[in-house]
């Protein structure tokens, strides 16, 4: 049962216990490895779905701290391992290179202690059918190193606060991450302990082996005033969480409400002393197995009203897929502005009307943030940029636009459309036109109207004459015609209906 | 109707079952009730029936053109109604559009008036219904209905834009809803109606040129065509067009008769007129209420 990969032959990529235990490794070609156990199980490596799953374990783990990355697979996964980087970095990380990194800055009183918020975490993962390293230390650098390179007599590690140093000491070189070559000319050298590196002046071996050696040792160890290593988090983290865990998984309409209710108004009492108001919320639940659902909401305005924001939410609950149950719950408000905090004003929404802007988020949720629009105005000749229709999602308010003056049409079609014209003076309206397959024949014709396209923009096209159209009928019609090309090839279109 | 003036209409309603036992109970009852108080007992009794929603309490919303208002039932639109308004052919589309705005505009003026009504005039696109481009925004400006004062909401269909025009109406936020709707059937317009009833929220529908056809219980549906415009000064000199003019046929009129009027629409001043003229159109041919 082993994992093959496609290069230049078939080799190994990772490799299980039993297989470990036979002699295999990964690095190995298919034939060595078939040589040695004639009755392995080959399995296609797929990197893009361990990715996948790498990063759904990382939001499963959203759970214990709002900031998570998952690390990249370097080597060969086979079995998990976290790191924690604690002091104010806790990290997580699979063995074998692919690993998730959880800042467990002043989360791990939630848990009861670092230890048991690691056994917590490796105990779970367990359950979930992965074996777990996890190690939390100063330095993302050291509980990285702990967390692979420690004997595997447990799995989790706490690296208590200054133990740093001493931690890393027993550890092989290569625990540094600094690649397989330089770990190897280490090796050579005969420093084949960190501790090794540490007893011996900085100057020669960072002549021979370049900064990286250093920065790395520096960066585990957290001396020196090396810079912090940079972890993106896989999500953007916020201050304003509210989380709920359950001693028994839900599963049931009620009771996802029930909970998103309160943690509504828990997250609501937060953003109230810090005077912030939310513009976007985040709810995530927990499963059993491991996967996490989500569903988001977002307001037109920044608002903290428990009852508002639990009505927006009310309505996409139902996307929520409790599978084997919901073990626990977060809400976070990832985007949020500033919102004084307001007397609730006497007698409003007690006769049983609500705000436009409340009915404006609600229709948003419901249909689609892109599908409720406000007018927005452009500095622009251009019809069809100088007004139109924006979300009121958007943020940025519209341009002060100078108002137009000359008659636009009440309707206006986007794109314009091509109509077939009959007999036409050189400068003047068509006498006939059709358009969609009906003949209107011109009496009466003002224009022309001619609008240049904005030369500093792409794609504008050419410079129209516009012309305002009556028909025998009464209809009137905003044509245009392409104004810079010969007279054979002159199209018409027609660009809007008037009133 | 207005409830002191006997109506000749009265006898021409449709017939309904339970008027009978009704007027005779009443006469077990009541026998020494005169007959004004009787009258004026029924009229209620016929209103309920009916669902006429129009009362002192809400009042109306005159059109500005005196000779239609005085056509209309009430005096005018009531601010708690549905209506609709439908372009003759697919190019009078923008014509319906404008009379929409125009109506919309007025309604709108007369929920700032009130003291806690909606500013917000609610405009529910539908492309899959009017197949003619968007709305605008600057010549609504000219129709009326102020930018700042306008959202939009684009509806996938008919189904999306009736539930979204039926919140909008129960949330009791904005001052006027319209919404583009292709087909809508006798409950879903009844719903309507019901919800703008219920808030005192009027509500416009503009409806592709085939829709009037369909029942509706719309209080009033507008059919808007295009005439020709009639210039003036230097516009009839330059052969250019004049202010817009439309054909609008009142075809029907819950609690009164159908109109058909020619108005002439001029945007500096925001007014309606009747078109010289033409300016008295009696529709003889439409005796039989609707």
């Amino acid at each position: 049962m082993l994992t093959a990969k496609k290069r230049a032959r078939l080799g190994l990529t990772a490799v299980n216990r039993s297989a470990e235990h036979a002699g295999l490794r990964p690095g190995m070609t298919l034939a060595d490895a078939r040589t040695i156990l004639p009755d392995l199980t080959v399995r296609p490596a797929d990197p893009a779905g361990d990715a996948r799953a790498l990063s759904r374990l990382a939001f499963w783990c959203g759970r214990y701290s709002p900031w998570i990355s998952a690390g990249s697979a370097e080597e060969n996964p086979t079995d998990q391992s976290l790191e924690t980087p604690r002091m104010e970095t806790a990290r997580i990380e699979t063995a074998g290179g692919a690993g998730i990194w959880l800042d467990a800055t002043g989360c791990a009183h939630l848990f009861g202690g670092e230890d048991s918020m690691l056994d917590d975490m490796t105990r779970r993962l367990a359950g979930l059918g992965f074996s777990v390293r996890a190690a939390m230390a100063d330095t993302p650098g050291c509980a990285w190193a702990v967390a692979r390179y420690a004997p595997k007599r447990k799995s989790s590690v706490v690296v208590a606060p200054g133990e740093t140093r001493a931690a890393l000491s027993s550890l092989p070189t290569a625990a540094l991450g600094i690649g397989a070559a330089m770990a190897l000319e280490l090796h050579g050298l005969g420093l084949k302990r960190i501790a090794d590196l540490l007893a011996l002046p900085r100057a020669p071996l960072a002549a021979r082996f370049g900064e990286t050696l250093y920065a790395r040792l520096d960066a585990a160890l957290g001396e020196n005033s090396a810079a912090p290593e940079p972890i993106s988090p896989a999500l953007p983290t916020t201050p304003l969480v509210a989380r709920l865990a359950f001693a028994e998984p839900i599963g049931t309409a009620e009771d996802i409400a029930a909970a998103t209710a309160h943690l509504l108004a828990d997250l609501c009492r937060l953003m109230e002393q810090a005077a912030k108001g939310a513009r976007r919320l985040v709810l995530t639940a927990y499963r059993m197995d491991g996967t996490t659902a989500r569903i988001a909401i977002g307001t037109a305005q920044a608002s903290r009203n428990a009852g508002h924001l639990t009505r927006l939410f009310a309505e996409k609950l139902t996307d929520i897929d409790p599978g084997f149950g919901l073990d626990e719950m977060t809400l976070a408000a990832p985007l949020s502005e500033d919102l004084a905090p307001a007397q609730n004003s006497l007698g409003a929404g007690q006769d049983g009307t609500e705000s436009l802007a409340t009915l404006i988020d609600r229709l948003a949720n419901r249909l689609g943030t892109q599908t409720v629009l406000r007018p927005a105005a452009r500095e622009s000749h251009l019809p069809e940029r100088a007004a139109g229709l924006i979300p009121t999602i958007t943020l940025s308010a519209t341009e002060n636009a100078t108002p137009l003056t000359n008659p636009r049409p009440i309707r206006l079609l986007r794109p314009p459309e091509p109509v077939e014209t009959v007999s036409e003076e050189p400068d003047g309206p068509p006498h006939r036109f059709r358009w969609r397959r009906v003949q209107h024949r011109v009496v009466r014709c003002e224009g022309p109207e001619r609008i240049a396209p904005e030369w500093w923009r792409d794609g504008t096209g050419g410079t129209r004459d516009y012309f305002r159209i009556e028909d025998s009928e009464g209809r009137r019609f905003w044509l245009y015609r392409e104004a810079d090309r010969g007279e054979t090839d002159r199209k018409w279109f027609l660009h809007g209906l008037f009133g | 109707m207005p409830p002191d003036t006997p109506s000749p209409e009265t006898d021409t309603l449709p017939p309904f079952s339970g008027r009978k036992g009704y007027l005779h109970r009443q006469k077990n009852r009541e026998k020494t009730t005169d007959g004004r108080d009787r009258i004026a007992a029924l009229r209620q009794h016929i209103d309920r029936i009916e669902g006429n929603f129009w009362s002192e309490k809400t009042g109306t919303v005159p059109l500005g053109i005196e000779r239609i208002d005085r056509h209309l039932p009430a005096g005018g639109l009531i601010a708690n109604g549905l209506y609709e308004v439908i372009p003759a052919a697919p190019g009078d589309a923008g014509a319906a559009t404008a009379f929409c705005a125009v109506l919309a505009a007025r309604l709108q003026r007369a929920s700032l008036q009130k003291n806690h009504g909606g500013t917000a005039v609610l405009w529910c696109l539908n492309a899959a219904a009017t197949d003619a481009g968007e709305i605008y925004p600057p010549a609504l400006a000219r129709h009326g209905i102020e930018p700042g004062s306008l959202v939009a909401l684009r509806a996938k269909d008919d189904a999306t834009a009736l539930q979204a025009l039926e919140d909008a109406l129960a949330s009791g936020a904005p001052a006027v809803v319209i919404g583009e709707v292709g087909t809508a059937s006798l409950t879903a317009s009844r719903r309507l109606q019901l919800a703008a009833a219920e808030t005192g929220i009027p509500a416009l529908l503009l409806r592709p040129p085939g829709a009037a056809g369909n029942t509706s219980a719309a209080l009033m549906r507008w059919r808007i065509a295009s005439t020709p415009s009639q210039p003036r000064g230097w516009a009839a000199m330059l052969d250019e067009p004049g202010f817009p003019c439309w054909q609008t046929e009142l075809f029907r009129c819950r609690g009164g008769a159908p109109g058909d009027w020619k108005v002439e629409w001029r945007d500096e001043t925001g007014d309606l007129s009747l078109a010289a003229p033409l300016r008295d159109r009696p529709a003889a041919r439409h005796a039989a209420i609707a």
